[in-house]
Order: structure tokens, then sequence, then C-alpha cells
């Protein structure tokens, strides 16, 4: 249960006991490192224990040690944070916790900015097709696939356990997080955890006006944040497992917005509010057969407030719902074969305060079929998916087209799609004694339009298809043999994305755009990660971990001028290193990363290219155990050199800061 | 955008209209008020939300060459965000930033930053009795002084997101275009300029944006609300009459007793037909101007007062073949009669022309 510089013992053995319960599969328990270079698409996970080792302090730079991932960042701890995976686009890339899907039907993309480290075990990205074949339909209906799993710290037939931590930072952050577990028996056990953020946010940068250079402070940024959870394992035998989870989260900010040069009187304030209820249960119906169910129930708010330069204050308030329940069947008929069926059916609904409402839902119904087989070297993978969405729409804001007038009718909704999305992948090893595996993937998937691309006043367009996108890739991957001393591995992938009828906002006038299905983008790129681990002694390693990424995302939707452009806010190159030496006495890391220059639009205007930048940071961190407690003490100087640079255009990134963190584990 | 012909100027322009043609100033008389233009400011507002910043170029008539990013390279600073409008007021060039909140002072010849008047998200500008008057997202209309750059009287709060301003006759005639919730206002608030009360709202169509006058009238674009109301240019007496002129019209400029416009209507497919037309105030007819197949989007019209010249600006096309709000833009000058004069590159969003005029005795042998 002391969830610090290994690999939950939990999590390993409920990993074991699930696999041997339900998947009969031909693999050995394995490392998340071992699955990683074996699987047939690309798949990375970053590990709590590893947190340390790389000196990660927060999700945002966690992100940056995945490959292929493009983080946009507004900057501090309560700057927004969204990923796009390999040139797609935030809204391509999914998000799961626990297991069961995320989801925001308003705006298609999940700011990760919510999720505090100190409660994740592990951030695992699976890009296209997912090796797992066990998973609801919805887990596998995004071109890239993030998954967050929490410490929900489930141990059957443990004594009561928990943590405590502070975490102290700059300009004001403060996050205190309490875990708590306990097992009542060995059936059931429960845990649950609190945690807090407050940051003041006011952090210094540099403004540069032409020939002019200030030195100003983000202003109207302080956050207010809690979150808290809890957890339940069932398992009255071998065979039924239940899991459920009750989540909520409030986070009270304000927003700093765009740096002006002449004045700083932003007021925008955000109100977030999130619960939801999820539960899975898992029943071995016999060796050959596993059944799954999953649940959900999602309520999330946001209350947007500015004020109004002409008096008062502006509220938009967004209500939205989701009812989720999806069933899976697995069938393993032999040792070599394994079949499931998934189906999943989803509802959203959206609502606003707004005086030009509309009141938008969706019945979604997605199901997958998917077989794996191994013979011997070879891995092959395929699966299948088919999607029904229909949607409905009621209130006062028509569609916006510039033939229909206004009226308050309800309009009859052209926009129910299905489509069927296929994929393969493969991997063999190419030796017979090493770890060396060649891959190939093929994805196809779509994205459906979300709520403000269908319908939102001035911008909607109830007219959208879906976005379709293809992912190939071919990689190889490499794990060193399990006698060398010096542990190694590399992933090196290749790949060719293909956007069609991506959806674009394009002006109709300065104020009225109406999104269409007209972006075209081809993406090449490369992703490599590679780890080595060097034992110096018995008690000394030094370690080298990195990434690279390569991303050539052209934009071929209009053949004229800026056809085959980079796409906006894509970076080129972009990567990390970090060199890390444990020891007996304070273990210690230095990470670089950064990224190429980057253009804020399509067109690469003059003054829209943002130059690349390298941010430093070093980390430390030491455990000891006193009796029955084992207390980690953590420091890091995160941006050393003070390098000022932006992610998002006038929204500056921190300079040199420092974080702190004291946990006691029992 | 639009352009403000202050009462000075047209008077100016009267008489010129009596004296002589502007086209044939070689005639033999013992002496002659000449105006002249020598060139006209093109502010650029740039692209905020795609962290664009405006700027001011300058069209040079004795070179024929356009020079962009003035105000930056004269003063080593931006103008920042969304430069809404300008005017020049005897020797100096006042310069509304509404994502600033300043209008900033320039001087006319060197470009020189003189000083600045700060408000809340000012929007544009008319120079009127020895004042300049700014309207605002604040719902207020600001007087500045013209020494001190002080913001000396500010009006009740009269509306919501003031747009167009103008001056006649002692009052002050301002837009109340639209709220921040994005519904629309129908109103043309009238002032007394002396005391900056409100005198009356004068009821116009849906989304009153630009206003303007010839000295004796004022003629007010609005915008319509994007479906079911369409555009119109309307004319305001002085008994405060409103008479609709035409069910069009986005940008408009006045020159000669006529009103020159652009409409834009879209088809099926949302692509924009823009139409280039004339308004003869005296007969009432319309005609097209020029096919303008030079202009890709149109975002701004105007006509010098003294050349007959007639600016229109353009978005460039970009990467998705639509209109690119975050690229530079550019500018298609042509002759009175319609035919072709000169492109220009400009800034991003060049959406209002300045002309910098002069005007000198010339003595005649």
């Amino acid at each position: 249960m002391l969830s610090l510089g290994v690999v939950p013992v939990w999590a390993q053995r409920e990993g074991r006991a699930m696999r041997s319960d339900t998947l009969r599969n031909v693999e050995v328990v394995s490392t998340q490192r071992d699955r990683d270079i074996k699987s047939t698409s690309p798949q990375y996970a970053l590990t709590n224990d590893n947190f340390h080792r790389l000196g990660v302090t927060d999700i945002g730079d966690a992100l940056h040690r995945l490959p292929g991932i493009t983080l946009r960042d507004y900057g501090g701890a309560g700057g927004m944070k969204t990923v796009s995976v390999r040139g797609l686009g935030a809204q391509n890339t999914g998000v799961s916790y626990d297991g069961i899907a995320l989801s925001d039907c308003q705006t298609g993309q999940i700011d990760l900015q919510r999720y505090t480290l100190s409660g994740i075990k592990d951030l695992r990205l699976v890009v296209a097709g997912n090796d797992d074949v066990f998973l609801p339909a919805r887990n596998v209906a995004s071109a890239a696939m993030l998954s967050i799993n929490t410490l929900t710290d489930l141990d059957l037939g443990a004594q009561p356990h928990g943590k405590a931590q502070l975490t102290l930072g700059s300009w004001g952050y403060t996050n205190p997080m309490v875990q708590f577990g306990t097992s009542m028996g060995n059936k059931l056990s429960m845990s649950g955890v609190v945690d807090y953020v407050y940051a003041e946010n006011d952090y210094p940068f540099t403004l540069t006006n032409v020939q002019l250079k200030t030195r100003e402070h983000r202003t109207n940024s302080r956050m207010n944040q809690w979150h808290g959870e809890v957890n339940l394992l069932y398992r009255p035998n071998n065979r039924n497992r239940l899991t459920a989870k009750a989540y909520y989260y409030d986070n009270d900010r304000q927003l700093p917005g765009i740096v002006h040069y002449y004045i700083n009187d932003n007021d925008e304030t955000l109100l977030e509010r999130n619960a939801f209820v999820q539960a899975r249960w898992v029943n071995a119906l016999s060796e050959k057969v596993s059944l799954m169910a999953n649940g959900k129930f999602n309520w999330a708010m946001s209350d947007y407030h500015n004020g109004i330069p002409s008096g008062g204050i502006s509220s938009s308030t967004y209500w939205q719902r989701e009812a989720y329940g999806a069933v899976a069947a697995l069938y393993t008929p032999s040792d070599w074969l394994s079949l499931d069926y998934s189906a999943d059916y989803v509802m959203n609904n959206l609502n606003s305060s707004l005086s030009v409402d509309s009141r938008p839902r969706r019945h979604s119904l997605l199901q997958t079929v998917v077989a794996k087989a191994s013979w011997q070297r070879l891995t092959l993978l395929a699966r299948g998916l088919y999607a029904l969405y229909l949607n409905e729409k009621s209130g006062n804001n028509q569609g916006n087209s510039p033939t229909t007038s206004v009226g308050t009718a309800t309009i009859e909704t052209e926009d129910d799609e299905h489509n069927f999305a296929p994929s393969v992948s493969a991997s063999y090893r190419l030796l017979p004694n090493d770890d060396v595996f060649v891959r190939a993937s093929w994805k196809h998937i779509f994205r459906m339009p979300t709520f403000n691309e269908l319908y939102y006043y001035h911008l909607g367009n109830p007219m959208l298809s879906p976005e379709r996108t293809s992912q190939w890739n071919v990689g190889v991957s490499w794990l060193s043999r399990k006698e060398w001393a010096v542990k190694a591995s590399l992933t090196v992938d290749g790949y060719l994305n293909r956007v069609t009828d991506k959806i674009v906002a394009i002006p109709y006038n300065m104020f009225v755009w109406r999104t269409v299905n007209i972006g075209r983008v081809k993406v090449l790129g490369l992703d490599v990660t590679a780890d080595v681990e060097v034992p110096l002694s018995a008690r000394h390693s030094l370690g080298l971990t990195g990434n690279y990424s390569l991303q050539r995302a052209k934009n071929q939707s209009f053949q004229g001028k800026f056809y085959g452009y980079q796409i906006a806010y894509t970076p080129k190159h972009s990567g990390s290193v970090t060199l890390s030496w444990t020891n007996p006495w304070v273990n210690v890391s230095a990470t670089a990363d950064g990224m190429s220059s980057r253009w804020t639009t399509n067109e690469h205007t003059e003054g829209t290219r943002m130059e690349g930048f390298m941010e430093l940071s070093m980390g430390a961190y030491r455990t000891f155990r006193i009796q029955r407690v084992l207390l980690t003490v953590r420091a890091s100087v995160l941006n050393i050199t003070d390098k000022q640079y932006d992610i998002v255009m006038h929204y500056p990134m921190p300079g040199r800061s420092w974080k702190m963190s004291l946990s006691a584990a029992f | 955008m639009k352009k403000l012909i202050s009462r000075a100027a047209l008077l100016l322009m009267g008489a010129l209209a009596f004296t002589a043609c502007s086209d044939d100033d070689n005639k033999n008389t013992t002496s002659e008020l000449v105006n002249v233009t020598e060139g006209v400011f093109v502010l650029n507002e740039g692209s905020y939300f795609s962290g664009i910043d405006g700027s001011l170029s300058y069209i040079n008539y004795a070179t024929n060459q356009i020079t962009n990013g003035i105000f930056a390279s004269k003063n080593g600073r931006s103008l920042g965000g969304t430069p809404n409008d300008a005017i020049i007021y005897g020797s100096k060039m006042y310069i509304a930033t509404t994502d600033e909140g300043r209008v900033e002072v320039i001087d006319v010849k060197t470009q020189a930053s003189l000083g600045y008047a700060t408000l809340t998200q000012p929007r544009k500008l008319v120079a009127d009795g020895g004042f300049v008057y700014v309207s605002s997202y604040a719902g207020t209309v600001s007087r500045i002084d013209t020494t001190s750059f002080q913001i000396v009287k500010t009006s009740e709060v009269i509306g919501a997101n003031l747009e167009g301003i103008t001056a006649l006759n002692g009052y002050l005639y301002v837009c109340n275009g639209w709220n921040p919730d994005y519904t629309y206002n129908n109103n043309v608030v009238k002032l007394d300029a002396s005391t900056l009360a409100k005198v009356k709202d004068i009821t116009v169509v849906t989304n009153p944006a630009r206003i303007l006058t010839d000295g004796t009238d004022i003629y007010v674009q609005s915008i319509g609300n994007y479906a079911d109301v369409s555009a119109a240019i309307q004319k305001i007496d002085a008994a405060d009459v409103v008479t609709t002129l035409c069910n069009e019209g986005l940008y408009l400029s006045y020159y000669k007793g006529k009103i020159y416009y652009v409409a834009t209507s879209y088809d099926e497919n949302w692509n924009t037909i823009a139409a280039y037309k004339v308004y003869d105030l005296a007969t009432g007819a319309t005609t097209t101007f020029v096919e303008g197949s030079e202009v890709f989007s149109p975002c701004a019209l105007a006509v010098d007062p003294y050349t007959g010249l007639v600016y229109v600006s353009s978005y460039s096309q970009g990467a998705y073949g639509s209109a690119d709000y975050a690229g530079a833009g550019y500018i298609v000058a042509y002759n009175n009669d319609g035919t072709f004069w000169k492109q220009y590159d400009a800034g991003v969003a060049p959406t209002t022309y300045v002309f910098n005029t002069a005007s000198y005795v010339k003595t005649g042998e």
C-alpha cells in the first residue's frame, strides 16, 4: 500500500488476479514497459515511481514526457491544458479516468489541469488501436486515448492505511492531500481522497513591446480548487469484481486573460463543478467467457463571469449531463485467440443560461467487435466499431444558415449519423530470444461534431458531418535482455495521419463564423522514446530517459498560397530528456524539455511566429522510514534559466519557480 | 471602415466646389483656395484573438508608396490590440485602440507620440468645436481635451456597445450598436455636444454601426441581425426624421453628393457576393461603381475628398480559402471613374482611412 518508489503492490496483484481470472492470456504478468514494447499500436506510460525519478511535478510536465503530444497550456497552475496527439487536435484525444471515458459534449476537449499529480498512479497514452480487447467501445472511439489511472489504493485484506501530503510552490501554490484506505474483510475495501489546490498564480513575466521591455505580473489569476472521491472494491469471489467511484470537483478561478500592453483590467472568472458516479462489474462466467458492465452518470457545470464595460456582470452558465451504460463480453476459445463484443449507450445533453439557448441532446450507440490472435511470434488484432448518433435539439436558436429565418419551432435535425470504423494492427517478434518487435497498424476513426460546433449561436452548423481520420503506423521496439545489468529500451515509430472533413470555423463576417467540414490535414511524423538505466554499484544507478517527436503537419485544405503550411500551434520538433541519479542519499534528476518554433495561424502571418524554447528543471527527493511511516521529501526548481516563453500567444508561462512536498504514508 | 468627414473639412470642400474644379487648377484666377490630399493613413486593426497587434500605414501621394508599421517604427512601441478608429484634427492624429483602453495622440507630420487618453474600450472618434469625442463600449461618450489629452467630461451610460459617432449642429449622434450578449439595439442616440446630455433616441434599423454627415444630414448604416433583418443605409435629417435609402450596405463613404458603399450578400453555400455601389443623394438612383474583381473580401471603403480616389480594403484569402482575418490585407485604389489605379499591401485588417489633407491659397498670374 505504500505507493512511493514502486508500482503499488496491490496493482500488480489485482492485475495478475484479473488476468488469470478472466483472460487466460498467453502473456505473462509483465511490467508496463514490457507491454508497451510488445503492443501492436504505439502506447506509452508514465507511472508514479517515474514521477519521482524523472522529477515530474505536475500534469503538464508529465505530458511533456510522452511522445507525440502537443500540449496547449495557458500557463500557471490554473491555466487550461489540453492535448493534441500527432497533430490531430485536442478533440480527437479521448481521456479516460480509471477506465471509463470522460466527456465534454459542449467543447469535446478535456481540460487536464484539474487532475493533480499527487493522486495519479499512472498516465497512459494509446495511439490508434488498443491492445486490450476487453474494453468499453467508447475507449477505442478516439484517434488517441489518454488514460488517467488514480491511486485508488483498494487493497483487499489490508489494514487501514493512508497518506498525507503537502506540496508548496511559488506564487502561493498550496496543495494538501489526504488519502485513506481500509478493507472490511477480504471481500470489500474502500478508499477516499481529498485534495485542495490554492494558487495565487501572480507570477512575473517580461513583456516585450517592440523596443520596450517591461517587467509585469499576471493578475486576476487566483484559483481555488478541491476534489474528493470515494472508491470501493467488492470482490465476493474469484469470479466477480465490482469497482465503483463517486467523484466531485469544484474549481473557482480567475482567468488572467490575454496580456495587453497598456492595460491590465481582466475580470473574468470561471466556476466549474463536476460530479459523477461510475461503476464497473466484471464477471468470469466460465473459463472462456467473461462479462463486463459499466455505468456512469455525469453532471458538469461551468459558470463564466465577466464584467460588462457598460455596467453589470455577464454570466453564462452551461450545464451538461451524461448517462452512460456499457456492456462487454470476452470469449477466449483457446490460448491464442480472444474475441470481444462491446456495446455502449451514451446520452448527453446541454443547456445554458443564454438568451439564445438551444438544448441539444444526443443518443449514441457504439458497438465494437474485436479479435486478437497470437501465434508464436506474431500478434494480430482487428477491430470494427459501428456507431449510431441521434441528435435532437429544441430551443430558440435556429440553425445558423443564411437562408433559414429565425423562429421558435424545434427544427428538424438532419445531423443523425452512423459510421463504421475499422482498425487492424500487428506485431512480430523479429528474433526468438530478444525483445525486438516490429509493429504496424491502421485505424480509421471519426469524430462527431461537438454541440458547440453544431449549435453554438452564430457559429454552429447543424449540417456538419463527422471529422474523419486515418492513421498508419510502422514501428520497431526493443527491450534489453532481462539478464543484462544495463536496462534499456527503445521505440521508434513513423506514422502518417490523414484528416479529412476536418471541422474548422471560417468567417461569414467578423462577428459571425460558421463551422464547416473543409479541412484536410496530412501529418507525417516520428515518435522516439529511449530509456537506459546503468547500475554504477549496488546502490547507485544512472538513468537517461528521453522522447522526441517530429510532426510535419501539413494543412492541405485549400489549393492556394498556404497549401502545405504547418498547421497552427504545432511544433515540428519537440521532446524532453532527463538524466537521473539514484543513490542512497538524495536522488536527483535534471530535465530539459522544449520545442521548436510554431505559428499561431495557418497562414504564418508576420508577427505570429513563436520562437522555440528549451526549459531546464532539476529535482531531488529522498524517502525515510520512521517505524511504520514512510516519509518522502521532494524539492524541485523549475525553469532554472528563467526562460520567458509562451505556449499560447500572449499567455506567458511562468519563469523560475520552486516546488516542495512532504508526504507521509503508513 | 467609414470616413468621418469633419465639419471643417466639409466646409473647405464646399468652398472648393465653388471656386475650382479640383482636376483643373491651372486657370487664370487671382487667388483660390486649393485643397490637396498629401497622403492617406490606413489603420490596421490587427487580430486581437490571434495575438496580432494593430498598426499604422501611410500611402504617400508623392511617391505612391505605402509604408507599413509606422507607429511602431517611429515610437519603438506598438499600438497594441484593436486600433479601431482614427481621425486627424489640426496637426494631431487621434487613434482609438479598443483593447488597450487608450486614445493615442500622435503628430501627423512626424507620427511621434504626443500622449494618450485612458478610457474603457474606446471605439470611434469625431472632432467638433475644439474637442475630440470618443464613443466607448462602456456605453458612454467622452470628451478629450486636445492639448492635455485628458478626458474632461463623460456622459451618463446611454447605451451598451456604442459604435459610430458624428457631430452636426452642436449635437453628437452615436450608434448604440449591440449588447455584450450579442443581441442588437436599433437606436442612434442624439446628445447635446456641450453637456453630453442625451437629447433623444432615434430609431433606426437593427445594429447601427457607422455614421457620417455631409454637413446637412446624417447617414447611418446598420448591419442588421445576420438573419432576417438585412443591412440598411438610412438618412436622419435636421428634424431627426429617418428615411431609408437602401436595404443594403456594410461600409460607406460620402463624396460630392453621393454615398459610396459596399453591399454584401451570401449565396446558398455561404459564398460572399460583394457589390460596390454609389447612391446619388439628389436623384435616389443607385449605380454600380466597379465590379471589384480585385477585391477578395472587402473590409472597408473610403473616398478621398479631393481626388475622388476610391479605396477598398480587402482581407486576403487564407488557408481554408475563406477570408483570413489574421493575415495581412491589401488595398485596391480605383479612380473615381471606376478604373483601377493601384494596389497596396497593408497590415492585418486595414479598416480605417484618414486622409492627410492640406489647403493653401494659390495666387494666379
